[in-house]
């Protein structure tokens, strides 16, 4: 955390955000969500549920704003899942309920080779992405000036998962690695053009979520296969983008540090400490508060304690770790802006 | 006392000395090693180096020509060879893309054993049901301790991803399965093992079975808090899990 | 701006799809009012038919809990002994919450069919907050299951085992729950409460943590 000489005077939760991913001075911690906040109560609150709110802008737009507008979060970030645009692809979505999320049907692959992979022509036009795009809109004009409004683009890794089925895709990178990066070069295209047109529709920043984990691939595999793609999407697209990988990272931490994106969403398997100490201020670190064990089971107290830990490390953004649980008590979400200012206040601190 | 000397394939040797670090693990694997022939030895080193079409071969050529007991390759051979790759990947030496080839592995040879083990009218140690919770698609954990389970003798029904808690029940029921496996890969969908754990007593069943839980965001303290029976840490674990869990029933049974 | 959320204290169980209504989220919350602890049944939805829903839910709850209706007009409960048996609480919750309650509901009686007993298995209240659980026919499969609802009981409804008598248990407030004894026979009969000392001390350390225990 850059350390100011002189008080910084007080700031929007957008100047806040940006700043803290241009690693520069903010008046206070951001607290951010790369990922989704939606609880089944807030959709009561605002009538906007699940699956809907993943399929109407004005719904997803209006859920979303709850993470600002009653969790106090300095972020709205309306793409809830992971499979919007897996949709227009032609991968089989299971929509789900309202307590529980849609997931693409892996078992049901839609590629097995390279010449395979297509980008549709309604890849922006399509029902599941156009609701993203018309949701930042909305959001952008409503709460533009207030907070960060933080889009999400699924990077070549996650969407070779939704579209290969896991294990073939994990096995090719073993028989065939060349195969592999050819399918990973050409499913980019996917990622740049949804990410580029959440941009121009009004994000400030996007999420990139590519799920290269500890808990099922090597380091050196994220840097054989990654690495160097994550370093081009810097160049390709062009706003702060925070790379997010679940699970073990801290052992790839390093060469995600290389890729000179603004920030990393960290899983809570990876300690505050441990991974400030790898990143360095390379680029910033967003997390890491523990959905199923602390923000879905335990208390305020609780969630507090995990906030303090990562402040005390130093750590630039603070939010939860992953999305959230749906049945995510909403008093456990509010403690986190709450924990981060009350921290500052007992410090007297600026950052 | 067995000596790795006396393990007469080098890569299995080689994969021990490397990879098997604990010392009361390595006595075991050596001593197992040391009874089998080496052509079992042969296919356990095929497995550990993920060479299905190897395994394949070998599996044939030792049912065929050397007329070996398809139990004993399964055991000698096949599993033996998944336990050294199971102990790889616990301490992360080998990350799943590995052990999916080492599983292609072992299902190449397993096509050759299954149908002579079902035809032999052997009596499974138990049945399990095994599925991945509602709302998780992934599967690849579940379908390693499915291989492993049917590999030790257990009859194992599988329910699939994104599986309810009716389907659970209901497969349950059908087929009169003592153990019930979960499976979770993502922290959204772990609260849905509670789900169904809850709607087994709602079904007034739950004392009927054995629950064990796993998945990569799964730890003791959550499967504890929702009073699964068991937690496995990976594939290998299951196995002995599994049969733990029977012998429990069994003592249950007498009373 | 406004929040429109509420500081209803901490949410203890929360019901997150109600087919009977709408697929409205059903919380019960708890706050800490002097000495006592009050909850709430609260949804935050406006939908038609929901502030209907949650009164039957609160009603359905006071019979089957013995809770009682706090005089602030505003839908808050307490026990009556002034304690609070969070885990039965939030299990009858749960449990009330799958009902059609239209017609309201009743007491569940101190008594009930065992099938692996072959007969119904008592609650009897011994006074004090102490239950005895016997099974209707003298077999030892009865006397078996008697003591398996019994540790069921401890664990559900957080009881304290009576030394040297396995089918007894009492409440740590020292007052009768004749509601919810028969509200969780049901599912003491169904939990496999095996008494293993360590994991029963080790979860209670794991799984309760300070703030927890106000």
């Amino acid at each position: 955390m850059f350390e100011a000489t002189q008080p910084i005077p007080s700031m929007t939760g957008r100047e806040r955000v940006l700043a803290a991913l241009r690693g520069e001075p903010v008046d206070r911690t951001p607290v951010c969500n790369p990922t989704s906040v939606a609880t089944v109560e807030l959709m009561d609150l605002v009538d906007a549920h699940f699956p809907e709110a993943n399929r109407d802008a004005e719904k997803m737009a209006r859920l979303a704003a709850t993470g600002y507008t009653e969790l106090g979060f300095d972020t709205i970030m309306p793409v809830f899942t992971i499979i919007q645009e897996s949709s227009p692809l032609g991968c089989k979505i299971q929509w789900e309920t309202k307590d529980n999320w849609p997931t693409v049907r892996m078992d049901e692959p839609i590629w097995t080779e390279p010449e395979d992979i297509k980008i549709p022509s309604d890849l922006l036009t399509h029902q599941d992405t156009k609701c993203v795009l018309d949701a930042i809109s909305i959001l952008k004009k409503k709460y533009g000036d207030e907070v960060a409004i933080i889009g999400k683009t699924m990077g070549p890794w996650t969407l070779g998962y939704h579209c290969f089925g896991v294990e073939p895709f994990l096995l090719m990178s073993l028989d065939d690695p060349d195969k592999m990066m050819v399918c990973l070069e050409k499913m980019k295209e996917i990622t740049i053009q949804f990410g580029v047109a959440q941009i121009e529709a009004g994000a400030d920043a996007l999420t990139l979520p590519d799920h290269a984990t500890g808990d099922l691939v090597s380091g050196e595999y994220y840097k054989r296969f990654l690495r160097d793609m994550h370093i081009e999407f810097v160049d390709l697209i062009p706003c702060p983008l925070i790379l997010h990988i679940c699970g073990r990272t801290v052992d790839r931490m390093e060469y995600i540090a290389q890729t000179g994106m603004s920030a990393f969403h960290f899983d809570s398997k990876n300690t505050p400490q441990e991974s400030v100490e790898v990143v360095k201020d390379r680029i910033a670190l967003i997390g890491n508060i523990n959905n199923p064990e602390t923000l879905y089971s335990k208390g305020p107290e609780e969630v507090r304690e995990e906030v303090y830990k990562n402040l005390e490390s130093s750590v630039p953004l603070i939010g939860p770790e992953c999305a959230i649980p749906l049945q995510t008590p909403i008093e456990n979400l509010k403690e986190i802006p709450k924990a981060v200012s009350e921290w500052h206040a007992d410090r007297g601190s600026v950052v | 006392m067995a000596e790795l000397s006396d393990i007469k394939n080098e890569t299995v040797r080689q994969e021990i000395e490397e990879y098997i670090q604990r010392e009361d693990e390595r006595a075991e694997i050596v001593s197992l090693y040391s009874r089998t022939s080496p052509l079992m030895q042969e296919i356990a080193a095929g497995i550990i180096g993920g060479k299905n079409k190897l395994v394949d071969e070998l599996t044939r050529r030792a049912l065929n020509d050397e007329k070996i007991d398809a139990l004993v390759i399964m055991d000698d051979g096949l599993i033996a060879g998944m336990a050294i790759v199971g102990i790889k990947f616990r301490e992360n030496f080998i990350f799943v893309p590995e052990v999916l080839s080492c599983a292609r592995a072992m299902k190449a040879g397993m096509a050759h054993i299954d149908p002579i083990l079902s035809a032999s009218g052997v009596e499974p140690l138990g049945r399990v049901v095994m599925g991945t919770v509602k709302g998780d698609m992934h599967d690849i954990g579940k379908n390693l301790c499915i291989m492993m389970l049917r590999g030790a003798g257990f009859e194992v029904f599988d329910l699939g991803v994104d599986t309810s808690p009716d389907e659970f029940i209901d497969a349950v029921e059908e087929h009169d399965a003592k153990i019930v496996g979960m499976s979770a890969l993502l922290t959204t969908t772990m609260p849905n093992m509670a789900k169904t754990i809850e709607a087994f007593i709602d079904a007034d069943i739950r004392d009927d079975v054995k629950v064990m839980v796993g998945g990569a965001p799964v730890t003791p303290d959550f499967a504890l808090e929702m009073d699964a029976d068991s937690y496995g840490d990976n594939a290998v674990e299951c196995v002995e899990i599994a049969k733990k869990l029977m012998s429990e029933i069994k003592s249950e049974t007498r009373g | 701006m406004t929040q429109q959320t509420l500081e209803l204290g901490r949410r203890i169980e929360l019901y997150s799809r109600d087919p009977n209504c709408h697929d409205i989220s059903v919380a019960l919350y708890r706050r800490k009012v002097g000495q006592s602890q009050y909850v709430l049944v609260h949804t935050y939805s406006l939908v038609d038919g929901g502030k209907q829903r949650v009164n039957e839910i609160a009603n359905a709850l006071m019979t089957r809990t013995g809770l009682e209706l706090v005089n602030d007009g505003e839908g808050w409960l307490r026990f009556p002994c002034d304690g609070f048996h969070q885990r039965a609480l939030t299990r009858t919750f749960l449990d009330v919450c799958k009902l059609v309650l239209d017609d309201g509901v009743e007491a569940e009686p101190l008594k009930r069919i065992d099938k692996k007993a072959g007969c119904h298995l008592i609650a009897t209240d011994l006074g004090q907050g102490v239950y005895r659980f016997d099974a209707e026919e003298s077999s030892e499969a009865g006397q078996k299951r008697a003591e398996a609802m019994t540790r069921g009981f401890v664990k559900l409804c957080e009881m304290e085992p009576i030394a040297g008598h396995k089918n007894q248990a009492a409440f740590s407030c020292g007052v009768s729950h004749d509601n919810l004894i028969g509200s969780l026979m049901f599912r003491a009969q169904n939990l496999r409460a095996v008494m293993r000392e360590e994991a029963m001390n080790a979860s209670r350390g794991i799984l309760s943590s300070p703030s927890q225990q106000e």
